[in-house]
């Protein structure tokens, strides 16, 4: 016979304490009360359920056996993680979950709210005199977080018990004495003592003793013993040296994993694993303190498929409900590890490289060739380092390239991230033609002044509406816009720099024959007043308008030195219509 | 019958032009495969962002546990910037420091997964698709000196049940 009772949002009865109020106190002959927790309580950000309250299934109930009994279950899994599940945190009692003999709690997640009150145990099976059973059970619960303030304080405390798939971490004593699991013989107990399987006690630490794993033995009585499990970081700092250890596989380099009191033998355990020092093989998810995560971080922790068979004595899962075994055999621990086959890998290379720009000019020429009808010529430049931040002027070499019966010419330039790129329309090539180029990488400005364009600006348009001459400004002054009557170009010598070819002004003059003010200037980068090496004007360039004519600055160019700033500026003066300057061809080597 | 992996790297202007990279080399274009010798990228800037997926065809139960490192690393002065999770959405790649890319590439076999599959991390891919997209950028400081980076090799695991 057994009666359910249902605790959570929606369910009967709002809390567990509620639940447990509703059983008879006389358990004889009314069978197995099963109290089942759902979601409810207090929301935990982390999704858990909060049931700030005294567990209590052992007072006021009576005679407890067998056949009727109080089972106390978890209905939302803690998934191993802190804020998770059923949480049931303690008022200012001596523990938070009490369960008498032959009683069973399974699945919760047990801590304290220090705010409320200092638990002195997570879990306490407490037992009755003359009781000599292993019945009580005490598995796959998340107990962590506990702060004793008095003499003792123990994850699980138990007389008679069946204590498996427990995770017990950050078990804490500022006082007294921490146990992860403890158990004691009472007084009238006849035998018993606590079966330990598959449990992972890690991180405990207390003023005086801090033991992991606390049996007291009484030699000929209790059968404790422990397989399967897990025990690690336990220190005290005043302790008291234990005197028997473990007859188990492990590393016995902290004096407080495991004592028994009675100092009468070798301790009946065995595939164990007590460590301190070689927590990579261990290899749990977590052992931050506060944040600890026992479950097994992968397969190659010495934990896999390293412990012992023990489904015959009952139980055959972990503490997150995953099968035993998985793989090959038990895992040590409350965490059975789902591995499935090995991860699929795969890989690609990566390369780069790394330019670092220098700023100033960089020139040269190029050829674009006559495509077909119809077609755009472009030409891509390489020019590491260049970014869209460039600036550039380009011009044409020879004038018997252009085609004076077909129109503008019309050529793009256009800075892009290590390239420069020229394209031209079809129509303006009569035959592969030579291209000259500048090119600023810094973003300097390399033509300016005039013209109501910046260069910034690309796609710039180098054009002029005479195609004739053959050599293509820098910067066209305008001849219908009187405000846009000046033209400079800009640019700084490269180190390289050694002479001018040439620098070639080419320009068309208004029907007055205007005049005009040409400058060429070089300024050396680090002076503050710039060095004028060369400078003439107002002149009257002379010519015939509506005429290509060009002048010769070559001549005032000596003295030029790399790095030097090189300024061509050109502005007009009138009288007349405004003079058309449309190409400055400057040519270094 | 197991599943059929492909890398995916999208470029261009959205939607973008999808191919299948054979490299993951950064520079200073938004392209696959590009040659670094020819996309340099200038000291103190950044590479363009990479935007990559993986995609599994085939026969599965489910793929899950995306898990990205690397081993090797790149000359000191540059770093490579990550981001994984939750990325679902395609973007044009940028060579401004990247909003997606923000953490380091792990440099070993990370705990848990780092690249999500429909918007989560604990997410498992049941048919034939792909993952969210991850983001890559190096990121590279002023002073570091021209010239060719030590070459790394990108690590990604799945599980493949």
């Amino acid at each position: 016979m057994a009666t359910t009772y249902t605790v959570g949002t929606g369910k009967t009865y709002p809390t567990i304490s509620a639940a447990l109020g509703a059983i008879p106190t006389n358990l004889l002959g009314t069978g197995e009360h099963i109290v089942e927790v759902y979601a409810g309580g207090i929301a935990h950000p982390s999704g858990g359920s909060i049931y700030n309250e005294v567990v209590d299934a052992k007072a006021p109930f009576s005679n407890f056996n067998p056949s009727d009994r109080i089972i106390l279950r978890a209905m939302v899994n803690h998934e191993g993680q802190r804020g998770k599940g059923i949480i049931v945190t303690n008022s200012p009692a001596p523990f938070s979950i009490r369960i008498g003999p032959f009683c069973e709690v399974f699945g919760f997640a047990v801590t304290h709210d220090p705010a409320v009150g200092f638990p002195l145990y997570g879990i306490y099976a407490d037992h009755n005199i003359g009781i000599s059973s292993m019945e009580t059970l005490i598995h796959n619960n998340f107990v962590y977080d506990l702060e004793g303030d008095d003499m003792e304080a123990a994850g699980i405390y138990a007389t008679s018990a069946y204590i498996y798939n427990n995770a017990i971490v950050n078990i804490r004593n500022s006082v007294g004495h921490a146990y992860g699991i403890q158990s004691v013989l009472g007084p009238g107990v006849l035998s018993g003592g606590v079966t330990v399987y598959n449990n992972t006690i890690y991180r405990v630490h207390g003023n005086d003793n801090a033991v992991g794993l606390y049996m007291e033995y009484q030699e000929g009585g209790c059968g404790s013993t422990s397989q399967n499990t897990i025990i690690g970081d336990c220190l005290g700092l005043s302790g008291v040296t234990a005197t028997v250890f473990m007859a188990a596989n492990g590393n016995y380099d902290n004096y407080y994993m495991v004592e028994d009191s009675a100092d009468t033998g070798a301790y009946p355990g065995f595939n164990n694993l007590i460590f301190q020092n070689f927590l990579t093989q261990v290899k749990l998810t977590n052992l931050s303190v506060g944040a600890e995560d026992v479950r097994l971080l992968d397969n190659t922790s010495v934990c896999y498929d390293s412990g012992q068979d023990l489904s015959l004595s009952g139980f055959t899962d972990d503490f997150l409900g995953t099968l035993r075994p998985q793989d090959v055999a038990w895992d040590r621990g409350c965490h059975e590890l789902i591995t499935g086959p090995p991860p699929v890998e795969v890989t690609l290379t990566s390369d780069a490289e790394v330019v670092v720009v220098t700023p100033g000019i960089v020139s040269g020429k190029t050829t674009m060739l006559r495509s077909g009808a119809g077609e755009y010529s472009k030409k891509e430049i390489n020019i590491p380092g260049l970014t869209t931040d460039g600036v550039a002027v380009i011009t044409l070499a020879e004038r018997d390239s252009m085609t004076d019966t077909r129109g503008q010419p019309e050529f793009w330039a256009k800075c892009e991230t290590n390239k420069l790129t020229i394209t031209c329309e079809e129509r303006q090539l009569f035959q592969d033609t030579v291209i000259y180029y500048m090119v600023n990488k810094d973003g300097s400005e390399i033509g300016g002044g005039g013209g109501g364009e910046t260069q910034k600006d690309w796609f710039y348009e180098v054009s002029n509406s005479n195609a004739t001459f053959g050599y293509y400004p820098t910067r066209r002054i305008d001849d219908s816009s009187p405000e846009n009557s000046e033209a400079a170009t800009i640019f700084k010598l490269p180190n390289s720099f050694t002479g001018f070819t040439g620098i070639l002004l080419g320009y068309i003059p208004g029907p007055g024959i205007a005049d005009v003010d040409i400058h060429v200037c070089f300024t050396a980068p680090l002076q503050s007043v710039p060095r004028v090496q060369n400078s003439t004007g107002p002149t009257s360039l002379g010519g015939v308008a509506g005429t290509i004519n060009g002048i010769d600055l070559s001549a005032y160019t000596t003295g030029a030195l790399p790095g030097d700033l090189v300024s061509i500026h050109v502005a007009y003066l009138g009288p007349g219509d405004p003079t058309d300057i449309i190409g400055a061809l400057v040519v270094y080597s | 019958m197991v599943a059929t992996f492909n890398w995916e790297e999208r470029n261009g202007e959205e939607p973008g032009v999808v191919s299948i990279p054979t490299n993951l080399n950064f520079g200073s274009a938004d392209q696959v495969d590009l040659t670094p010798s020819e996309n340099p990228i200038i000291a103190g800037k950044n590479s363009y962002e990479k935007w990559l997926r993986g995609r599994w065809q085939g026969i599965f139960t489910s793929i899950s546990n995306l898990k990205l490192w690397w081993t090797g690393s790149f000359v000191s002065g540059t770093v490579v910037k990550f981001g994984g999770n939750g990325i679902v959405e395609y973007e044009q790649p940028v060579d401004t420091t990247s909003t997606y890319a923000v953490d380091d590439v792990p440099s070993s076999a990370p705990g848990t997964a780092n690249i999500s599959i429909n918007g989560g991390l604990g997410n498992s891919l049941l048919f034939p698709g792909w993952s969210d997209y991850f983001v890559m950028q190096l990121q590279v400081d002023s002073g570091v000196s021209a010239g060719p980076l030590n070459q790394v090799t990108y690590h990604l695991s799945y599980d493949e049940v």
